[in-house]
């Protein structure tokens, strides 16, 4: 998907068509995600589940810091995941724009692609948790938008479009550090949590 | 004798690539410091205004250190 859409932002001519493709791609992740973030946020206030309640604030630092142990300690969790990626082929069939709505839709469902880091399943908790849709739907929003935001700046970072396709080859060294500041947002975020059940 | 050959294109082709894949990384990096000390400050304003709110930069600093998985 990235490597699809990022040198459409490098070539001038076809700058339009990339702010609209990103702009669909955007969309299409709120909406996707909008729906996910309600379903859990619906399911959480059904068993009257909130942040400041004692049982839920256990759960949440539990499993809070066990993804941070796996992350910063690589403590071998398993990370209940779909192991797949969106489909770059989809830009072949129906063309950038529609193609980047799509995969929008598909990584901003968030359980159908990849997690990559084990804070994912404690921030999916976060929202089911919070027990109100508003909150969960807020959250998630913000999440998709940092994600989001990689694909938005993606052309910055590339200094030509013909390196596009080896961006993963040039994140990779990056995998260490970037799971150790994962692992380090993850404590963060159960300190908030703590301040909030306190 | 091919391989002598080619061995010195090879390095010749790869030469300005590793530099413009260590330029990225670079940027990358510096990008998410950023991105990282900015929602620290902004999670430490907000959890003094309204802890709930200071969840925001967490939910957004984890969407962006997704991006080694894109």
């Amino acid at each position: 998907m990235l490597l699809a859409l990022t040198p459409l932002g490098k070539v001038a001519q076809a700058r339009r068509s990339w702010v609209v493709s990103v702009t669909a791609y955007t969309a299409g992740g709120l909406i996707s995600g909008a729906l996910v973030a309600a379903v859990l946020g619906a399911a959480g206030s059904l068993v009257g589940a909130r942040w400041d309640e004692a049982w839920a604030a256990v759960v949440l630092v539990a499993v809070g810091l066990a993804a941070a142990a796996r992350e910063l300690g690589r403590v071998p969790l398993p990370l209940p995941q779909m192991r797949r990626a969106t489909r770059d082929a989809w830009a072949r069939r129906w063309g950038h724009r529609r193609a980047a709505f799509a995969w929008g839709l598909d990584i901003g469902s968030f359980f159908t692609t990849w997690l990559t880091f084990a804070g994912a399943c404690w921030f999916v908790l976060v929202l089911a948790l919070s027990g109100d849709v508003g909150r969960a739907c807020g959250l998630m929003a913000a999440y998709w938008v940092g994600r989001a935001a990689v694909v938005w700046i993606a052309p910055l970072l590339v200094p030509d479009a013909v390196i596009t396709p080896r961006l993963p080859v040039a994140w990779e060294g990056l995998h260490r550090p970037l799971q150790v500041l994962h692992g380090a947002t993850v404590v963060c975020g159960v300190a908030v949590l703590v301040v909030l059940a306190a | 004798m091919a391989g002598a050959a080619e061995a010195p294109l090879r390095l010749v082709h790869e030469a300005p690539l590793d530099a413009a894949l260590a330029r990225v990384r670079r940027r990358t990096a510096a990008a998410t410091a950023a991105v990282a000390a900015g929602g620290v400050a902004c999670g430490v304003v907000l959890v003094a205004f309204d802890p709930q709110l200071a969840l925001l930069p967490v939910a957004f600093v984890l969407g962006w250190l997704n991006l080694v998985g894109l």
